[in-house]
C-alpha cells in the first residue's frame, strides 16, 4: 500500500504527542518539515541511484518567445520552454534528465521522425560549439541551457518546434498543493532517516518558551526558560549522507 | 440528572434534620442547591480553562446543535431561539455531515445566521480551534497556524473567534462566532455546555451526572452551614469534603 503524506504526518504527530486539539504544531507543519528534510533526502537518494523511480516526464511542454519582458531572465526572440515543476538544483543541470524533441526536418526528404536529444550547454559555452562544425548547434545536435526556470533552447532557431518532450527530478510539492492521501513520491527506504531528523527539529522546537503564556512581548521574560546550551539529539547524528561531500 | 429531593433527602440527614420543619425547601434548600449548582460552574469554568476536566463529567449538559453561518461566516447562539443558555463552547464542527441528509435552504438574509433545529448532527472530521482577537488578525495568512486562509487541502485547518459583537446600525446581530476559512451559508454544529437550569420545585432535576451528587450533597450542606454561624463544625466537616472531592476531579 502507498505511503501517504497523511501517513507520515500523523505517526509524527503521535510520537511528538501532538495529536490534541490546540496542538502547537499543526499538520501542515510537520508536513512543511517533511518537506524541506524529504528534499533533501531524496535529492542524495536521486544523485545515488541510477534510476527511474522519481522520473517525471512531461510530453509536450510547449516551445514559446518572449515578447515582453518581466525579468532579467527573459531573454528577447531566443525559444525557450519554461519548467512544468521546481527541479533539484544537481551539478550539470543533472535535474534535467533529458530534453528532446521530434525532428521531421530529415534531410531526404521522408516523413520518418527522429526523437532529437538537446545536449546540455550554459551560455558562456555555445560560443566553443558554435566554431566547430562537429559541434555546431543544429537542428539535429541542439542544445539547451538553463537561466532560472527557464530552457533556452539552441539550434533550433530556424525550424518549427511547437513543443518538446522533458524527463526532469522535481522536488516535493508544497504541501499546500499536495493531496494527502496520494501516494507521497519519496523513497521508502529512507523513510526512517526523514522521520528522525523532523522529530529533531520539532524537539528543538519543543524546548522553545511558550510565547502564547506571555503578554508582554517580550518572549524572554523568564530566561530561566530559555535554552543556553547547544541543543544536541539524542538520536543517531545522521551524516555523511550527502554524496556532494 | 440528580433529583432534588434526593439531595434534599441526603442533606437533612447530614444536618440530622430528618422529619423535622428547621428546614424548609423554597427557604433553605432551593436556594442552597441553586447556589452549589453556581459554585460548581464556576470551579468547572476554571478547570475548563486549564484543560484538567473532561466533558464526561458533564455528559447530561452536553449539546450539539446545526446552525447555518451567514455571510460573514459567523454564527450567532440566541439562547432565546435554542431555547437554553450556553455555558461554555466545547468544539465547532464544520464541514459536518447532519441528517437528514439535505442541502441547507438559502439564507432568508444573509447577514443572519440561522439555527436549524430540524437536523441531527451525525459526523464531521474537521473541529475549529480557538484564537485570540489578535491570533485570529496576525495568523490570518500563516499557513501553519489554524484558521489561515491559504491552505485549502486536506491541511485545512479551521478555528474559531469566540463571541463578539458586531452590531451597526445596518448590523443588528450580537454575540456571535466568526469561523475561517469562510463557511458562508454552510452548516456548522456548535458542541456546547448548557448552563443549568436552576431548580424551581422539589419534583425538579439537576442536570448534573449522578455522579457528582455527593458534592453537590457536600456543597448543599456546606452552604446551608452559613446560616449556622462561622467555623460550625458542620461547615468545616463539608468543606474538608468538598475541597477533597473537587481537587480528585481536576487534579
Amino acid at each position: 500500500m502507498a505511503r501517504t503524506l497523511r501517513d507520515i504526518v500523523d505517526d509524527i504527530q503521535v510520537l511528538l504527542r501532538q495529536s490534541f486539539d490546540d496542538r502547537e504544531f499543526q499538520d501542515i507543519h510537520v508536513a512543511w518539515a517533511c518537506t524541506i528534510v524529504g528534499d533533501r533526502i531524496k535529492r542524495q537518494h536521486i544523485e545515488k541511484r541510477n534510476s527511474g523511480a522519481f522520473l517525471s516526464v512531461y510530453a509536450n511542454v510547449p516551445v514559446n518567445v518572449f515578447t515582453t519582458i518581466e525579468n532579467p531572465n527573459q531573454i528577447p526572440n531566443r525559444k525557450y520552454v519554461e519548467l512544468p515543476e521546481c527541479i533539484y538544483d544537481m551539478n550539470l543541470d543533472a535535474g534535467i534528465s533529458y530534453l528532446s524533441y521530434w525532428d521531421n526536418t530529415d534531410p531526404c526528404g521522408s516523413e520518418y521522425f527522429r526523437k532529437r536529444k538537446f545536449n546540455r550547454t550554459s551560455p558562456s559555452e555555445i560560443e566553443v560549439w558554435e566554431g566547430n562544425p562537429y559541434t555546431k548547434p543544429t537542428p539535429s545536435n541542439p542544445y539547451f541551457y538553463r537561466v532560472g526556470k527557464y530552457i533556452y533552447l539552441v539550434g533550433i532557431e530556424c525550424v518549427d518546434v511547437e513543443a518538446v518532450e522533458m524527463g526532469i527530478y522535481a522536488t516535493l510539492p508544497h504541501p499546500k498543493d499536495v493531496d494527502l492521501d496520494a501516494e507521497w513520491e519519496f523513497p521508502a527506504a529512507t523513510l526512517a532517516v526523514l522521520q528522525k531528523y523532523v522529530i529533531d527539529i520539532f524537539r528543538l522546537g519543543l524546548q522553545m518558551p511558550d510565547e502564547g503564556k506571555v503578554n508582554t512581548g517580550d518572549d524572554n521574560s523568564n530566561p530561566s526558560q530559555v535554552p543556553t546550551q547547544k541543543i544536541v539529539s539524542v538520536n543517531n547524528p545522521i551524516t555523511n549522507t550527502d554524496s556532494e561531500s | 440528572m440528580i433529583q432534588a429531593q434526593t439531595i434534599v433527602d441526603r442533606t437533612l440527614s447530614i444536618l440530622d434534620a430528618e422529619g423535622s420543619d428547621r428546614y424548609l425547601f423554597d427557604q433553605d434548600f432551593k436556594p442552597a442547591i441553586n447556589a452549589a449548582v453556581e459554585w460548581l460552574v464556576a470551579v468547572f469554568n476554571s478547570a475548563f480553562a486549564q484543560n484538567k476536566l473532561s466533558e464526561e463529567d458533564l455528559r447530561e449538559l452536553i449539546k450539539t446543535k446545526v446552525f447555518q453561518a451567514n455571510d460573514f461566516s459567523r454564527v450567532r447562539f440566541n439562547a432565546d431561539v435554542v431555547g437554553e443558555k450556553l455555558w461554555t463552547v466545547l468544539a465547532i464542527l464544520t464541514e459536518i455531515t447532519v441528517t437528514p441528509d439535505v442541502a441547507p435552504p438559502p439564507l432568508p438574509n444573509p447577514k443572519i445566521s440561522v439555527y436549524h433545529p430540524e437536523y441531527t448532527f451525525v459526523s464531521s472530521e474537521e473541529s475549529a480551534g480557538r484564537l485570540s482577537i489578535q491570533e485570529w488578525n496576525e495568523n490570518k495568512k500563516n499557513i501553519f497556524k489554524a484558521g489561515n486562509t491559504t491552505v485549502t487541502n486536506g491541511f485545512k485547518k479551521y478555528a474559531y473567534l469566540s463571541f463578539g459583537d458586531y452590531s451597526s446600525d445596518n448590523y443588528t446581530e450580537i454575540g456571535e462566532i466568526e469561523i475561517r476559512p469562510d463557511v458562508s451559508s454552510e452548516l456548522v454544529a456548535i458542541s456546547y455546555l448548557k448552563y443549568p437550569t436552576p431548580i424551581t420545585t422539589i419534583s425538579d432535576s439537576v442536570e448534573f451526572p449522578a455522579s457528582l451528587t455527593d458534592l453537590l450533597v457536600q456543597k448543599t450542606a456546606n452552604v446551608i452551614s452559613y446560616k449556622q454561624g462561622d467555623q460550625t463544625t458542620l461547615y468545616g466537616v463539608t468543606d474538608v469534603d468538598v475541597q477533597r472531592l473537587i481537587s480528585f476531579m481536576v487534579a
